[in-house]
């Protein structure tokens, strides 16, 4: 807009606040009460969403997963007759660097894989206590060369 | 595509698990079957993903539990009205309904969430090893058992005890213990209602 | 704040655009732009340098040249879902609003919103996906229940009967295992 005169500059004052609220109301829309409805009450609570959901994602999420990978592996493991923490350890030892996300996926969409693996740490097991858990004879490792 | 529902469909089955709970402290069961319930023994569980597995208990009238937890311990329940709290211990709890410690151990042990519900739902217990055909049929496996049943003197033939070593001979002037517990049942106050 | 706040969706394409031939999802585009401010003067030097190439090398896509007076300018594409995309190009330099523009021209049209996953396969697993069944002892199947043999509790220690028959050097009475819990 060109302004001729003074007096219309000053009543230019930038957008109207409706679109400031809307920009609000896209994060509170599924808020509960009257914090969901009217502005002013939903702006101490969206602060605090926004400061839960950075907490979220930057701890919470973190233990969650990992808590989901535990579960997995362990359940994985359990079929094979391994127990989790064991099975964890042997895999570093023998240098088989695959964190637990990957094992989780292993053990959900590559199953024969995961099945080798924890065949890997029966043999391990069967060489250090010297007992036998029935490990299979496809597994070949240095120690027995 | 087809086969990939078909896929789904097995991967997301229901599986049926048989557990006996004779001679097993039902505390500690519940810790070994609360697992299978909530459908944590498989890779793909989530907790958003209905993955829980049902389990059939036999034999719950036959529980064990240790010390003298059967007088000792003691069930609470409130209706959430003024007046409406009720105890019960035990062995009068078990008395009423053989099942009734089973699921309160396993209920107890479950997180308090919405799941609750539904997981209690697949738990189906009974009394005896009498289990309806249509329950039985589905059973395809079984769930290891948390304590090892030691074999009771009455199992063991006549030979086997007679030819049990003996090491030695108690001494003529030792006086075995004949304490016999009395116990003083006292009448519970309110009707057990839980 | 629950995530479903904000639109969220899995990666995906537009009917497997490209696989066979590539169909540009540009139909139509708009520039909107002032004949007199100055913050129209990079779309206006983009329209004399630029646009009638962009319009050779382009011919499934539509180009309207709209003049707004006393407005900023900006460019409306329309894509063939039906999306319309708006960017603003106000006090851009000609060179940008060309940066704009391809972009414009190299989206699927579908709406940019937070990913679920950074990745989509349709084969998810070559072994085959885990079931309840893989890796379960096929002699199950012939076994009725209850089977008391099968859930015996596993002890890994000796029993204090165990260790007397030992000790006496008599062969195993009764094992623990083989107790039967029933009468």
């Amino acid at each position: 807009m060109v302004f001729l005169t003074r007096i219309l500059n000053i009543r230019a004052r930038g957008p109207d606040p409706f679109w400031k609220r809307q920009f609000a109301k896209r994060l509170t829309w599924n808020f509960y009460g009257r914090r969901r409805n009217c502005h002013k009450l939903s702006l101490n609570y969206l602060r605090r969403a926004l400061r839960y959901s950075t907490e979220y994602r930057s701890k919470l999420k973190t233990i969650n997963m990992d808590n989901l990978f535990e579960t997995r592996i362990a359940a994985g493991c359990a079929e094979h007759g391994v127990e989790y923490s064991p099975f964890i350890d042997t895999l570093r030892e023998n240098n088989i660097v695959l964190d637990r996300k990957v094992l989780a996926d292993l053990a959900i969409y590559e199953p024969r894989t995961f099945q080798s693996l924890c065949e890997v740490v029966k043999r391990s097991h069967a060489e250090i206590f010297n007992n036998n858990l029935n490990p299979s004879r496809r597994i070949f490792t240095k120690g027995m060369l | 595509m087809a086969t990939q529902r078909v896929l789904q469909w097995r991967a997301f089955a229901r599986t049926w698990w048989l557990y006996d709970a004779a001679n097993q402290c039902p505390f500690v069961s519940a810790y070994r079957v609360v697992p299978y319930l909530q459908g944590k023994h498989k890779p793909i569980f989530h907790p958003l993903s209905d993955v829980g597995d049902h389990v059939v208990v036999i034999n719950t009238k036959d529980i064990a539990m240790q010390a003298d937890y059967w007088r000792t311990f003691t069930f609470f329940h409130h209706t959430g009205y003024p007046g409406g709290f009720s105890k019960a211990s035990a062995w009068r709890v078990h008395e009423i309904d053989p099942t009734r410690v089973m699921q309160l151990s396993v209920y107890s042990r479950i997180k308090g969430n919405l799941l609750r519900k539904g997981l209690m739902r697949r738990l189906h217990l009974f009394p005896d090893d009498k289990i309806p055909d249509e329950i039985l049929e589905n059973v395809s496996d079984q769930i290891r058992q948390v304590q090892p049943v030691a074999k009771r003197l009455d199992q063991y033939s006549e030979e086997e005890v007679t030819e049990f070593p003996k090491f030695f001979d108690w001494p003529e002037d030792f006086v075995k213990d004949g304490y016999k517990r009395h116990m003083t049942r006292k009448k519970p106050k309110r009707r057990y209602t839980v | 704040m629950s995530n479903r706040a904000i639109p969220n969706a899995f990666v995906k394409n537009v009917l497997q655009n490209g696989l066979g031939r590539y169909i540009c999802q540009l139909q139509r585009v708009t520039l909107n732009f002032c004949k007199a401010t100055p913050s129209s003067l990079g779309t206006r030097d983009f329209i004399e340098k630029y646009l009638v190439d962009f319009t050779r090398e382009n011919p499934g896509t539509v180009v309207y040249v709209k003049p707004i007076r006393n407005r900023a300018p900006f460019l409306v594409a329309e894509y063939l879902n039906g999306r319309q995309e708006r960017v603003s190009t106000k006090d851009m330099p000609a060179d940008e609003v060309c940066k704009w523009l391809e972009h414009l021209r190299t989206r699927s049209g579908a709406q940019i919103v937070n990913l679920r996953k950074e990745w989509l396969t349709n084969t998810p697993s070559t072994q085959g996906v885990w079931h309840p069944f893989l890796n379960k002892n096929p002699s199950l199947a012939g076994t009725s229940f209850p089977a008391p043999e099968l859930y015996g509790a596993k002890t890994e220690s000796k029993s204090a009967t165990d260790m007397v028959l030992e000790e006496a050097g008599v062969k195993k009475v009764g094992s623990v295992d083989s107790a039967s819990s029933k009468e």
